[in-house]
């Protein structure tokens, strides 16, 4: 790369690794954009469990969660989702949605002997797929009901950029190496540029995470603390986006959860 | 599989979240597969066996020496896939000549403006490696973005063969490979890596990237379990094209 303060995934990387990232021009600052939303990704019961507990102990019961690490994300999350919102600038979440019988789950039930957990039919009468109260979804929010990976992927994310007339995206949420990745890659597909509060990212896996942010900070993305992110935005205008959503009402539960769930 | 070699790179307790939470488990081959060889070319090679730092002074995408034994990898699948009529699909890079529509390429690589024009030679970076040059019954994919899928007809292709399921190769593993891989298993198609057929200029990401698709989206399986899957196939199960294919589209390239 071409910096030469310690990264997180450094100790991760081999030595001919850390010579060829620096000679082959990678990792350049690619800088903001000027108008940006900020991308919650599945900041879900599902990937944060319950409650702050250890990871090994927190996905007994939810098999796909990060674990302890998951709520200093969120509070990282929390203030950057505030400083938008004080900015009136665009604030997205992203969350997932599958039928009850569980049909649509298609390629997501190939690699994972426990995914049958993630299908509504709560355990502990707690949905999976509901963004946990800390941050919850305010009435100017949007939030993107998705099946795959990518925030894109099937759903109307690009067309709400496009609608806001943003051109860059600060990402947040979970897992790094997961959801953020390949939205993150189809946000950089799109050519818009990319953002990503490191300390708002969170996964299962250490190395995962630490790699992730590695690749996408030499390809795709600026990966920096949320702090800086925020100094910036307090810089930035706040009548950029007139045509914000107005809203209603907070949902009870955050989001429509049972959009297509039924089955019916 | 024997020890996996993403191993090296995780921490204990990432060993016990990835058994405990049920990631990792085989998916298995579809019935109806195409192999897809993803950027085997001269910029992401080198124009021969060199160490990657020597390599990328001149090809600044260069995988280095890595690169050939992986090209051999995926010789050697192409070969049983024309043997047993099995789809065979390259994609590989297209740029205007002014580097207009590099985009979000340029904005994090200080060094993207060498694309694609290339010193000291003058072989396109984009041209894929002759040892493993597209067969008449071939399928090329251009493409700008790192997906094959993103911009391109690679589903309708998918759609067209009626394929249920892909075999992925080539290059780099953490970059085209991947975004590939994370398409294809969104569309719902099942997905095998043949290992030996992947490589990338960083020897961590390699490794990470293997392991998080083995976990999440795809079977990371040796080529010569690809080489018994295909040979257990019908052959001739598609209707493949006829050839030869389509030369790169020179109107958008120069």
């Amino acid at each position: 790369m071409s910096e030469d303060k310690p990264r997180i995934w450094d100790q991760y990387l081999t030595e001919r690794d850390k010579q060829v990232f620096k000679a082959s021009g990678f990792g350049a600052k690619g800088g903001f954009g000027k108008r940006p939303a900020l991308l919650i990704i599945d900041v879900s019961y599902g990937f944060a469990g319950d409650k702050p507990e250890p990871i090994l102990d927190s996905i007994k019961r939810w098999s796909n969660s990060c674990g302890a690490e998951s709520w200093d994300a969120i509070a990282v999350i929390k203030s950057l989702a505030e400083t938008f919102r004080e900015r009136k600038m665009p604030v997205i979440y992203t969350t997932g949605v599958t039928r009850q019988d569980g049909w649509d789950i298609g390629s997501w039930g190939w690699k994972n002997t426990r995914t049958i957990e993630s299908v509504p039919g709560p355990h502990q009468n707690m949905d999976a797929n509901e963004i946990v109260p800390e941050i919850a979804p305010q009435p100017q929010d949007i939030v993107v009901l998705k099946q795959k990976p990518s925030g894109f992927f099937g759903s109307n994310l690009a067309s709400y950029l496009n609608l806001l007339g943003c051109d860059s995206v600060i990402v947040t949420g979970t897992t790094t190496s997961g959801c953020v990745r390949a939205s993150v890659i189809d946000a950089f597909s799109m050519n818009y540029r990319v953002a990503i509060a490191e300390d708002g990212c969170f996964d299962r896996s250490q190395a995962s995470h630490a790699i992730n942010l590695c690749d996408m900070h030499a390809k795709y993305a600026d990966v920096m603390p949320g702090a800086d992110i925020i100094e910036w935005l307090k810089t930035q205008p706040d009548d950029l986006f007139p045509n914000l959503p107005k809203g209603s009402e907070v949902p009870p539960r955050g989001v429509p959860l049972r959009l297509v769930s039924s089955g019916a | 599989m024997s020890e996996p070699i993403w191993n090296e790179f995780l921490t204990e307790r990432d060993k016990a979240v990835f058994a405990a939470s049920g990631y990792g488990a085989r998916g298995g081959f579809g019935k109806r597969p195409a192999l897809l060889v993803i950027d085997v070319n001269y910029a992401f090679c080198g124009d021969k066996s060199e160490p990657i730092l020597e390599s990328i002074k001149r090809w600044r995408n260069s995988c280095g020496e890595e690169s050939w034994p992986a090209v051999a990898a995926i010789k050697s699948l192409i070969d049983k896939s024309h043997e047993k009529g099995i789809p065979v699909i390259y994609t590989t890079g297209v740029r205007r000549a002014d580097n207009w529509d590099s985009g979000s390429w340029s904005w994090k690589n200080n060094r993207s403006s060498e694309m694609p024009t290339v010193p000291v030679s003058n072989i396109d970076g984009n041209q894929i490696v002759d040892e493993i040059a597209p067969s008449p019954q071939d399928i090329v994919i251009y493409k700008q973005k790192p997906s094959g899928f993103f911009g391109t007809n690679m589903t309708s292709y998918l759609t067209l063969l009626g394929c249920d399921s892909v075999i992925v190769t080539g290059t780099t593993t953490s970059g085209c490979v991947r975004a590939t891989v994370l398409d294809a298993f969104s569309q719902n198609f099942h997905v095998a890596l043949a290992e030996e057929g992947c490589f990338d200029r960083s020897q961590a990401s390699h490794a990470i990237n293997l392991c998080d698709m083995n976990a999440k989206y795809a079977d990371v399986v040796k080529t010569a379990e690809v080489i018994t899957y295909f040979d257990s196939l019908a052959s001739d199960m598609f209707d493949l094209p006829k050839g030869p294919p389509a030369e790169m589209p020179k109107a958008v390239n120069y």
